[in-house]
């Protein structure tokens, strides 16, 4: 079963000349799981507007979209919020932690909201932050205390801590210097591989795309390339 | 919910300055409202504790028209109507008294000038207003007296008589009879009202009704109630059983200029408070609303990780709430210090209001604070009751937010 299924997904926005722009443009698209997928291409090409639609933060203006086999477009807000919790990871780039929570309380976050035990919630969030290398001393540290690489650990902790079948991460490196993006960015590639959660990222990095075992590349809304690189 | 309660407090307090700057202001605005409220009601209880000291009674029967002419043609029978079976058929009221009211020129040996002439029931007057008690020299009427008066002790003063001094009066008694007879002073009055101690002069009813040619006849029977506030509605159901026969009027309409006073002072007073709220309405609205947009890209973070436009918005509900919450006791904590330390001292009530009170017998000259329990209820619900309004554009905005816009704006 595929893990995404898009088919002749379009989104038309409004610009604010009440010009319409298509950031997507008939896209097809199939998602296996366990793939580690980057989406490049040149600015305004779509890469953001895409995994949004694919997390169900945005509606596609036609178009299906099933992912874990839940057809997206005929879910409520409530319901899509339900399913990003129990099936999704979100990571952006930067600023993805809420300020008034300490490093260890934004990690479980979501295991929160899904009513795990206090316990429970612990042990997952220190195994998983000493498999990210996150210094234990970090955990207490509120985001405006951590560096942006730690911040983005973190916020992969969380992604990676609910146990999602997909983790959506919209350029995660592109705040990073390049040696801090690459241990990153090894550390997903590390989950990917021992865990088998499925990554989909948007970049502009080559490094990243590089590392992607599958290049989907856009422009102007649509797919121009689609590189398997096994 | 209970998961966001954490969140929620954190919350409040990430913006310490706007929070406090926020709570300030609540509690000083509950503050301001309940002084004011103290007030007013403080001096509405002490003028109610007063009301016996109204000339006036609280509620008069006469004859239509009496009240604009003043004149004995208006009289009627004292036993028109049976006033006792009126009084236990109305629990509110708790006694009635009769007079004549009438004018005359009063003598003594050396000089002589106008007075205004009450005849009373000594025996009944007591229970209906103190005024008749507030003799300085002498003592009162009593029940049985017979040409004995208590005059003013400004009248006194000018006809330069004393007790045990006689005194004539000469009237124009009803059918233009002329009256005449010799009273012995028995008590000086002083009321504090200038103009009564002027020009009163107290007598028996039988007294003045030989003195008027009446027999039987007065001009006005005086009832007391057992509520000041509510003598209007009580006036209305005594003129309804009298049939219409009697004009029945409160205090209200006796005495328009002091509903006048109090009604003024009211006005003002809900303008100023509705003014207050409204401030701290828009005060509420503000600092949420700025918190709200603040906080925009973290509203769409949550959603995206799963937390549910609903509870986005309980959070923020939550935190408002608790705010408003904290404010409000603060602030209920500081109108009881406030009220119940500034009723310690006797503050001074301007003069001219001193005086303007006076002319209705409330002879009080430091204000009046009130500690019942609406004094603390009333600012305390309407703040709550605005700020919950002034919440629900900004809750629904971050409720409606879509995470793509959230986005967008950073
Ligand atoms: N909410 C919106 N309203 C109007 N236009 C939008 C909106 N969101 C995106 N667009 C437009 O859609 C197009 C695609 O935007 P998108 O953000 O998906 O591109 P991107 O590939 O992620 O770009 P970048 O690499 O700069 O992040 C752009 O032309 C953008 O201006
Ligand atoms: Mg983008």
């Amino acid at each position: 079963m595929n893990t995404v299924e898009l088919s002749r997904v379009t989104k038309i926005y409004q610009d604010k000349n009440k010009i319409p722009v298509k950031a997507v443009d008939g896209v097809d698209l199939e998602i296996q799981a366990g793939e580690f997928t980057a989406i490049a291409g040149p600015s305004g090409s779509g890469k953001t507007t895409l995994l949004n639609i694919i997390g169900g933060l945005d509606k596609p203006t036609s178009g299906g979209v099933q992912v874990g086999g839940q057809d997206l477009t005929a879910l409520s807000r409530d319901k899509l919020a339900e399913f990003r919790l129990n099936t999704l990871g979100f990571i952006f780039q930067a600023y993805n932690l809420i300020p008034v929570l300490t490093a260890e309380e934004n990690a479980e976050f979501m295991l929160l909201l899904q009513g795990v035990s206090a316990q429970e919630r612990h042990t997952r969030v220190k195994q998983e932050f000493a498999e990210l290398g996150i210094a234990a001393e970090l955990m207490h540290r509120r985001p405006n205390e951590l560096s942006g690489g730690q911040q983005q650990r973190v916020a992969v902790a969380r992604a990676l801590v609910s146990h999602p079948q997909l983790i959506l991460a919209d350029e995660p490196t592109a705040n990073l210097d390049s040696k801090t993006g690459s241990v990153l960015l090894d550390k997903m590639k590390e989950m990917n591989e021992k865990k088998g959660v499925t990554f989909i990222f948007s970049t502009h990095d080559p490094m990243v795309m590089q590392r992607a075992r599958r290049l989907i590349t856009l422009k102007d809304g649509k797919i121009v390339e689609d590189v398997n690189h096994r | 919910m209970n998961k966001f309660v954490r969140l929620a407090w954190r919350n409040i307090w990430r913006n310490k300055r706007r929070s406090l700057i926020t709570i300030a202001a609540i509690s000083f605005a509950i503050v301001i409202i309940a002084l004011t409220r103290s007030l007013q009601y403080g001096t509405y209880d002490t003028m109610e504790a007063m009301a016996v000291n109204l000339f006036n009674g609280e509620i008069q029967v006469h004859r239509t028209g009496f009240h604009q002419e003043r004149t004995l043609a208006y009289h009627f029978e004292q036993d028109e109507q049976n006033w006792q079976s009126l009084l236990d058929s109305n629990p509110r009221l708790q006694g009635y008294t009769r007079r004549i009211t009438s004018f005359g020129l009063v003598s003594s040996d050396s000089a002589s000038t106008g007075a205004l002439i009450l005849g009373i029931e000594p025996d009944q007057e007591p229970a209906i207003t103190q005024f008749t008690d507030l003799v300085s020299d002498g003592s009162k009427l009593a029940a049985g007296d017979d040409h004995l008066v208590v005059i003013g002790a400004l009248l006194a003063k000018n006809l330069q008589a004393g007790i045990g001094d006689t005194v004539v009066v000469l009237t124009q008694g009803y059918q233009n009879q002329m009256g005449a007879d010799a009273y012995v002073v028995k008590g000086l009055l002083r009321s504090g009202q200038a103009e009564l101690d002027r020009s009163i002069m107290l007598m028996p009813l039988s007294n003045a009704q030989d003195l008027f040619s009446l027999y039987d006849g007065i001009t006005q029977v005086v009832f007391k109630s057992d509520n000041f506030r509510g003598a209007s509605r009580l006036a209305k159901s005594i003129s309804t059983s009298l049939n219409g026969k009697l004009e029945v009027m409160s205090w209200e309409q006796l005495m328009p200029e002091l509903k006048q006073l109090i009604l003024m002072d009211n006005v003002s007073g809900a303008i100023y408070l509705a003014f207050i709220i409204v401030v701290v309405g828009i005060e509420i609205f503000n600092a949420t609303m700025m918190s709200v947009v603040e906080r925009t890209r973290e509203f769409g973070i949550m959603q995206a990780i799963g937390v549910k436009p609903k509870q986005v918005g309980g959070l923020i509900l939550l935190e408002s709430v608790s705010k408003v919450a904290l404010s409000l006791v603060v602030g209920l904590i500081l109108s009881i210090v406030v009220v119940s330390t500034l009723s310690h001292y006797q503050i001074p009530l301007p003069k001219d209001m001193v005086e303007a009170y006076a002319e209705y017998g409330f002879v009080f000259d430091d204000l009046k604070f009130s500690a019942s329990p609406r004094v603390y209820l009333e600012p305390l619900v309407s703040i709550a009751v605005v700020a919950l309004l002034a919440l629900i554009i900004p809750i629904y905005k971050t409720y409606r937010l879509s995470p793509v816009e959230a986005f967008r704006k950073t």
